[in-house]
Parts: structure tokens; C-alpha cells; sequence
């Protein structure tokens, strides 16, 4: 009863009825959530200068230009200098943004619809089909993905297709933990239960029903994620064996620098920047989410 | 508990044989033909047809399904993967080799970056919302979205290239471990600070906590006899999952600095396609991922008593 | 003598959703060797109210008025001089068991910790100490070393009431101290806690919602609604002339009395009426209830009430 009070009464914002009031109330909570009102407007700032790239850059990130190599920041009117092929390095940054952004997200998106489908499907119909789903999301939970990637990359061949296969392949299991949980938890309530003795069918239940009410959980903890799936393209792409030569990523834009990384530090540098920083304020933004969230979805995201 | 135990040993076999299984398929699931690649990397010309059939046998990559059984059964209880389709070494050989270079690295980073982390969460979370709290937040989430091989590669501009104190590249000295370490030990103190700061806070707000303080216990001791031994058991989970975590870290930091460890190994094999190699490193891999389960398992067990009087 | 005494005491908390009375105005006291039972609904405060005395409430709490313990004031109290008051001169015994005992700890070893701090006994004499303890409440000797989730919940609750004997305090708060219990287990608790009233002469300050607890235990009664104390009085006051609409309506309600639900529903402690707070689901309700709320009028000496109904 205290933390009930001290929550503020967990069930007014536990409710998921959304009237002007409510839109409001949100709004205030959302500024006053400052690491998530900041951070938000740094990823809508990353966001656009990544979409709308030819807006503030007049390079070409491809185009090999060997007569203006190696290039530091600021010399001969190149901002951020040139690579070893004398291609912008800005250029090639923002562009490659668009890369690693995109595929981040993409891959986020198709690991949370599975794992949705995935756990929701096992704890509905729960019996042997939950057991055996669960044991191999067991077994699979704490194996590396970073090596099973390497692994997968390593059988199939080096390419973005193969990358995203790679991080897919595991990448659904925390997913479809967590909707189990929540599914599990719903499953019990009145709602459900009724639904179920007015005959709906299942596959009506877990569209109408449990998928709806399990996605905002979900949504948050896909966002807590889009960092990590950054970080997991640039180092595979890194060693060499992700996004390919010559588009433009950050990760594979490390790899070429690294021969020159005594000489020419900027191109290693920058690149690094833009990764850290971006995954930074998507880590941020994920904290600050949950910590926006309702009290319910505190609890089953812990970390 | 014994009942636990075997179950748990009864999974890591199946693991073992799903692993072997799925390493050894790797050579008649991947595309194209790696006898036929590796010559024409071997002497710059595309083979004949005698080559390539002439190297398949040579290194059992042809023969009927029994042989393959039979092959499959010796690579997975002997541990034993042939030789290098490139460098023709035995390949065992050379992962022990490389095993002790690469355990050094994730073993001294775990044994550093563990009970930083830990006094580093166990003090925010008792200090929770204070400024001491949010540094460590911050720090932690920075620490976290620093990719490991741009760390690697900005330690060597500053203190190989500019500061000149520490050699960029080699193995053997000490000075050769440090950017190496301080490289692993970055994301993971990172990342375990944040868990056990969410482990400890979740356990302070426990109701056995409120009880500890309205018998007067003093504070230290609540945080430490009642929120962080109840954290222990997460913390050790944990633990076992960063090990791998570690490993694959190692991966990446083993290429950056040239560090003659089996991630770097596997690495180069992965480029070439160099199948034995990938097939024992998978092996390798389960092997470790087996062992440490059940070591948290048992570990598990002596933390909470909840699970060690459980019947069985 | 008088222990505690209330004047005027409200409790509040910070919410986004506003500030939320928990407890509003409330005025109390108790003597030596004097049982006082409140009785609420979820949500009417009464638990505050005794967490409030422990100090043990989460730091978004903000009192006004005061709050006496012999001549301290326990509302100035640092945390420091709470420390030294918990257990030793105050202590509780807490709602939930299972959650209430540290699963990684036995239930001897809580009552060891609690000894030798506020005793100053050595391990060996506080550990003999704390058995007899345990014993005389009633857990079976083989089972003194047991962990919580070993014990049956009746036994748990008796560890707790061990824990809160442990020092020997004068007062002792004890939270809903048979919820969730098998009714045959909840009778003994009630007998369990009487025996300690009565020969260990301690004043005693019990939470319920159950009116028979009440009747057992209680010298003095007060009904908790929305965080007011609506009514007080000895036990024959209350039971036997309540005076209140919602007293009234509690005692009609009691499967003994012909099971008379009160209409409607506690109100929201964000959202209270104007005027009386029981004013919605008041029969007698009248234009002036509506409008302010009302003081509280002496019945008796004993006989407290907050109704117009006793002013006019």
C-alpha cells in the first residue's frame, strides 16, 4: 500500500485510456523527463541530418577522387578531410549514418516482431510448445552473438544480407522473453478470460487482445536496443565482414582507417564520434523511455 | 540440487552435439566450394578441375555420408578438427596455442572490471539520485556506447602515437596489456555497474529492507547483508553471461592490436574460409559457454538458499 | 505515562498526480501498557500512520504537526537518533512475512543481528538469546534455523513477532499481523499477541481491517477513513454505541451483524470530496457535510467523533 503511494497511485498512469487531459499530463511528464526531452531532440537532430544528408553536404561519399587522398580536417575546403580513396570524409559519415541508422532499426523492428509472435504464441498456448520454445530460448540466451555472428557471416559469406541474418538469428530471444512474461501475466485477467468464454478463437485473442497490450512494452525495450544494434553492425562491419566496400558505414570506414591510424588519426576519430555519440544518445533515450513508462513495465525491464 | 545439476550437465551435452553438429554441416551448407578458393588464392590461378578434386580428398571433403558420420564422430569426441585448409598446421594445436594469449586478456579484465563494477553500483545505488549516482550513470552510459574498437584505436593515437609510452602492437610484455585491458574492461565495467546498481536498487526496495531498518540495523549493514546479498544471485548470472560477452569483445580487441589470441585466429579463418578453424572455434566456444552455466548454476545454488533446500 | 502521542499530525506524499493526504489531522495517543487498534480500509492511512511512528516512510513523505514519543519529538528526529529508537525502543512487526524476512539469511540469524546491535551481546550469548526468543513465540526448536521460505506462513508470522520482541521495547507496532493467514492460524497470532500484551505489560499499537482482531486485542479502538481518525473510543464505546455512520456501517457490515455492505466506494486519497469525506456514502449526509469538514466532538472523555451529527 505505501509504494502503491508513493507511486502516486500506479493506477492512474497504468490506464491506457488517452483523453486531452491525459495527452497533456503526458506532454509534462515528457519535458520534465529532462535526459529524455534532451536526448529526444538530439536523435530528431541525428534523424534529419542523416534522411535529408544532401542538404549539408555537396559531396558525392563515393566518389573516389585520388588526387585530394588523405586530406586533413579543414584542408583544400574539405570539413572533416579525406579518406585513403579521397573521398569527404563528412560526406561519408552522414551518409553512412543512413546505413548503420537504417539497418539498426530494421533490425530492431524484425527482432521485436518475432520475438512478439514468438513468446506470445508460446505463452497463449502454453504446454509443450511453450516448454520447447522456452528451452531453446534458454539455451540460447547467454551464447555470444558476436561469435555466432562471425560464425553465420563466416559460413555464408561477407555481406549486409548476411549481417542482418546474423543479428536476427538471436537477436529475437530477449523479445520473445518478455512477451512471454507479459503475455503470461495478462493471461489471468478478467478481460481475456471472458473474451475466451465468448468463444473468440485464438489466433483472434492474441491479435485483438494480447498483442496490442504487450507492444508498449515492447516498443520500449526495442528502443533500449537501437544503441546496441549499432554497436553490434560497426564492430562486425569492422572486422571486415558486415556492410561492404563502398558504401559508406561507420564500422567498415574504421576498418579502412586503421592502416592509417598513425598517420592520419582524423579519419579514425570521426567515424568513432559518430558512433558513440549516436549510440549515446539512443542508450539515453532508452533509459529515459522506461523511466517514462508506466511503474508495470519498470518493473519487467530491469536493466 | 544433484537433480540440478544433472539436468544441467544432460543440456550442456545436448549443446555440444547441436554445436559439433551444426559446425560440422558448415562445410556442405556453405556456398561455393572452399577447395576451389583457397587454390586459387594458394597459387594465384584458377585450379583444374584434378586440383580441386585432389585437395577435397586430401582434407575429407568428399567421401560417402558414412565416412562423413564417422569423421563427425572423431572431430566431436576427440575435439579434433584436421589441419588448416591454409597453413596445413593441426588445428587443435594452434587453438591452445592462442587460447592462453586470449584467456589472459578476458581473465584479468574480468578479475578488474568485477569488483570495480561492483563497488562502483553497490555506492550508487546506496547513494541513489545524489550526484556521486548520476556521474556514475552517465559515465557507465558513455562507457557503454564507446564501440571497443574505436577505443582501441583512440588509446593508440594518444598513447602510442602522440604520448609515445605504449607500444601500439606485440604480446609478451606488460606494457602490452594495458591498452588491451583497459579496452575490454571499459564496456564491461560499463555495463556490469548498471546491473548491479538496478539489482541493488530493486532489492533496497524490498519489504525485508524496511524491516532491517525499523529493527535499527545500521545502514552499511542493510546494504550490504540484505540488498547486496540478495543481489549476489543476479550478479553472478550476470557474470556468466559477460564472459562471453568478454570473449566476443576479445574478437575485436585481438584484431585492433594484433594480439596473437584465437579471436584474432578466428577472424583471419573467417576471411579466408578456412573451415577447421571455424568448426573448432564453435566447438570452443560451446565448450566454454557449457562450463560457465554450470558453474553460475552451482554457484547459483550456494548463493540462495531458496534454491539449495529445494527438495531433490 | 503517555508513549506516543499525536497532535495534529498529517503525513503527505508527492506524487505527479499532486500531493496525496495519507494522513490528515490526526490526533492520538497512547499509554503504558495500553493496546490501541485502528481499523481502515485499504488505503485509509493506518499503515502510514505506523510507519510514520518508525519513520521508515520513502523519502517523498512530509509531515506537519507533532509527534511525541515519551518528549521527542519523532517527526524533528534525525535519522541517526531513528536509528538508535528502531528496535531498541520502537519496534514493528511488518505486514507480509514472506516478503518481510531476508530470504538469504535464517530466521535465528535476524534476530542475532538485532541483539547484538542494540544489546551489545557477543554472538555466542545473543544467538542463545535469540532461540529463547524464538521458542516462547512459539517456532519449534529444530526449525529456529530455518530460512523464511521454509517456514509455513503462520510460523513466518510468529518470526516476525519474535523479531519485533527481540529488544524488549516498550511499544510495539504490529502491521495487519494476520493477513493472508489460515483462520484457525489467525486466531492463534491473535492469542500469540494477547499472551504478550498480558504478561509483558507492553503498550501495543495494532492495524487491522478485522473488527474481531480488534475486539480481542484493543483497549482503545480508532476508526481510520481517507486519513482521518472518523471515531475513537474504549472497546465497549465503539462497539457497543458507535456513533459514526461509517463505524456503524463497518459493524453492520461484519458477517456477525447480517452482512450490510456500506454503499458506494472509499473515495480517492487524489481526489477527496469536499466537506466530510464519508459525506458520499453518508445516509445522514446533509447540506452543511457537504460544505466543511467537520471537527472532533467529545462524546465522553474517551469518546471521540468526527460528525455533525454530535455537534448539533
Amino acid at each position: 500500500m505505501i509504494a502503491q503511494t508513493a507511486n502516486g497511485n500506479g493506477s492512474v498512469s497504468a490506464s491506457t485510456v488517452y483523453s486531452e487531459k491525459k495527452v497533456s499530463t503526458w506532454w509534462r511528464k515528457f519535458t520534465k523527463n529532462k535526459l529524455l526531452f534532451i536526448s529526444s531532440i538530439f536523435c530528431a537532430a541525428l534523424v534529419f541530418a542523416v534522411v535529408f544528408a544532401p542538404l549539408f553536404t555537396d559531396q558525392d561519399p563515393n566518389k573516389v577522387d585520388l588526387t585530394k587522398r588523405l586530406l586533413q580536417p579543414g584542408e583544400d575546403g574539405s570539413f572533416l578531410g579525406t579518406d585513403g580513396f579521397g573521398r569527404d570524409l563528412f560526406a561519408r559519415i552522414l551518409y553512412g549514418g543512413r546505413t548503420s541508422l537504417g539497418l539498426s532499426v530494421c533490425i530492431v523492428v524484425v527482432n521485436a516482431a518475432i520475438g512478439l509472435i514468438v513468446g506470445t504464441t508460446a505463452a497463449f498456448l502454453g504446454g509443450i510448445v511453450d516448454g520447447i520454445i522456452m528451452r531453446i530460448v534458454d539455451i540460447l540466451m547467454a551464447f555470444p552473438s558476436v561469435i555466432l555472428s562471425l560464425f553465420i557471416v563466416g559460413v555464408f559469406g561477407a555481406s549486409t544480407f548476411n549481417l542482418f541474418i546474423s543479428l536476427i538469428v538471436l537477436g529475437w530471444i530477449g523479445y520473445a522473453r518478455m512477451s512471454r512474461s507479459l503475455v503470461l501475466s495478462l493471461k489471468e485477467q478478467v478481460f481475456i478470460q471472458s473474451s475466451r468464454t465468448l468463444g473468440c478463437s485464438k489466433i483472434r485473442i492474441i491479435f485483438t487482445h494480447l498483442i496490442p497490450n504487450v507492444f508498449p512494452t515492447i516498443l520500449i525495450y526495442g528502443a533500449m536496443h537501437i544503441g546496441s544494434a549499432i554497436l553490434s553492425i560497426s564492430s562486425i562491419s569492422f572486422l571486415g565482414l558486415g556492410v561492404q566496400p563502398p558504401t559508406a558505414e561507420w564500422g567498415s570506414m574504421l576498418s579502412d582507417a586503421k592502416q592509417y591510424v598513425s598517420l592520419y588519426p582524423h579519419m579514425v576519430i570521426f567515424p568513432g564520434i559518430a558512433i558513440a555519440a549516436s549510440v549515446l544518445i539512443f542508450n539515453i533515450m532508452g533509459d529515459g523511455v522506461r523511466e517514462f513508462a508506466d511503474p508495470h513495465a519498470k518493473k519487467i525491464i530491469k536493466t | 540440487m544433484k537433480k540440478l545439476i544433472i539436468r544441467r550437465l544432460l543440456i550442456g551435452l545436448l549443446i555440444m552435439v547441436v554445436a559439433s553438429l551444426l559446425s560440422f554441416t558448415v562445410l556442405y551448407v556453405a556456398p561455393g566450394n572452399p577447395a576451389e578458393s583457397i587454390l586459387r588464392e594458394r597459387t594465384g590461378a584458377d585450379p583444374s578441375y584434378q586440383d580441386i578434386s585432389l585437395f577435397m580428398s586430401n582434407n575429407n571433403l568428399d567421401g560417402n555420408l558414412f565416412s562423413k558420420i564417422a569423421q563427425w564422430l572423431v572431430m566431436a569426441f576427440r575435439f579434433d578438427f584436421g589441419e588448416s585448409l591454409y597453413t596445413g598446421e593441426p588445428v587443435m594445436a594452434e587453438f591452445i596455442r592462442r587460447l592462453w594469449a586470449t584467456l589472459q586478456l578476458t581473465l584479468i579484465s574480468m578479475g578488474i572490471s568485477t569488483p570495480l563494477a561492483i563497488i562502483i553500483g553497490v555506492a550508487a545505488a546506496a547513494k541513489k539520485n545524489k550526484i556521486f549516482d548520476h556521474v556514475s550513470r552517465i559515465l557507465s552510459l558513455i562507457g557503454l556506447s564507446i564501440p571497443d574498437f574505436w577505443l582501441g584505436l583512440f588509446l593508440m593515437i594518444i598513447f602510442s602515437r602522440t604520448l609515445k609510452w605504449l607500444p601500439a602492437f606485440g604480446y609478451g610484455s606488460a606494457a602490452n596489456y594495458i591498452m588491451p585491458i583497459i579496452t575490454l574492461c571499459v564496456a564491461q565495467i560499463a555495463s556490469l555497474t548498471r546491473i548491479v546498481r538496478a539489482t541493488m536498487l530493486e532489492k533496497l526496495s524490498e519489504d525485508y529492507i524496511v524491516t532491517a531498518r525499523g529493527n535499527g540495523l545500521k545502514k552499511k549493514m542493510i546494504l550490504m547483508k540484505f540488498a547486496f546479498r540478495n543481489s549476489l544471485g543476479p550478479i553472478v548470472t550476470y557474470l556468466g553471461a559477460s564472459f562471453g560477452h568478454l570473449l566476443a569483445g576479445a574478437v575485436v580487441v585481438e584484431t585492433v592490436f594484433s594480439w596473437p589470441g584465437v579471436g584474432a585466429f578466428l577472424v583471419d579463418a573467417v576471411y579466408s574460409r578456412d573451415y577447421p578453424v571455424i568448426q573448432g572455434f564453435v566447438m570452443i566456444i560451446a565448450l566454454f559457454y557449457v562450463v560457465i552455466n554450470l558453474v553460475t548454476d552451482i554457484l547459483y545454488v550456494y548463493i540462495d538458499p531458496r534454491i539449495r533446500f529445494e527438495k531433490g | 505515562m503517555r508513549l506516543i502521542e499525536g497532535r495534529n499530525l498529517k503525513v503527505y506524499f508527492d506524487s505527479d498526480a499532486g500531493k496525496v493526504h495519507a494522513v490528515d489531522n490526526v490526533n492520538f495517543h497512547i499509554d503504558e501498557g495500553e493496546n490501541l487498534v485502528f481499523i481502515g480500509e485499504t488505503g485509509s492511512g493506518k499503515t502510514v500512520l505506523g510507519m510514520t511512528i518508525m519513520r521508515l516512510l520513502p523519502t517523498n513523505v512530509y509531515y506537519e504537526g507533532e509527534l511525541y514519543f515519551k518528549d521527542k519529538n519523532l517527526i524533528k528526529a534525525t535519522e541517526k537518533e531513528m536509528e538508535g529508537l528502531r528496535g531498541r525502543e520502537l519496534a514493528i512487526i511488518m505486514q507480509n512475512p514472506l516478503t518481510a524476512l531476508n530470504p538469504c539469511m535464517s530466521i535465528k540469524k535476524h534476530l542475532v543481528q538485532v541483539l547484538q546491535k542494540h544489546k551489545g551481546m557477543d554472538k555466542k550469548s545473543a544467538s542463545d538469546r535469540a532461540a529463547e526468543i524464538l521458542v516462547e513465540t512459539g517456532i519449534p526448536e529444530d526449525q529456529i534455523d530455518y530460512y523464511a521460505h521454509q517456514l509455513s506462513g503462520g510460523l513466518r508470522q510468529r518470526a516476525l513477532i519474535a523479531l519485533g520482541l527481540a529488544c524488549d521495547s516498550e511499544i510495539l507496532i504490529a502491521d495487519e499481523p494476520t493477513k493472508g493467514l489460515d483462520v484457525t492460524v489467525q486466531l492463534q497470532v491473535v492469542k500469540l499477541l494477547r499472551k504478550i500484551s498480558d504478561n509483558k505489560k507492553k503498550a501495543m499499537f495494532i492495524i487491522t481491517h478485522d473488527l474481531g482482531v480488534a475486539a480481542a486485542l484493543a483497549d482503545r479502538i480508532a476508526i481510520m477513513y481517507c486519513g482521518r481518525i472518523l471515531e475513537s473510543g474504549t472497546v465497549k464505546e465503539i462497539f457497543e454505541s458507535p456513533f459514526h455512520p461509517y463505524t456503524k456501517g463497518l459493524i453492520a457490515a461484519h458477517p456477525s451483524r447480517g452482512l450490510n455492505p456500506i454503499q458506494g466506494y472509499s473515495a480517492s486519497l487524489v481526489n477527496l470530496p469536499e466537506g466530510c469525506v464519508f459525506c458520499p456514502r453518508c445516509d445522514h449526509a446533509t447540506a452543511k457535510c457537504r460544505e466543511s469538514e467537520p471537527e472532533e466532538f467529545d462524546l465522553t472523555e474517551t469518546h471521540k467523533v468526527r460528525c455533525y451529527l454530535a455537534g448539533s
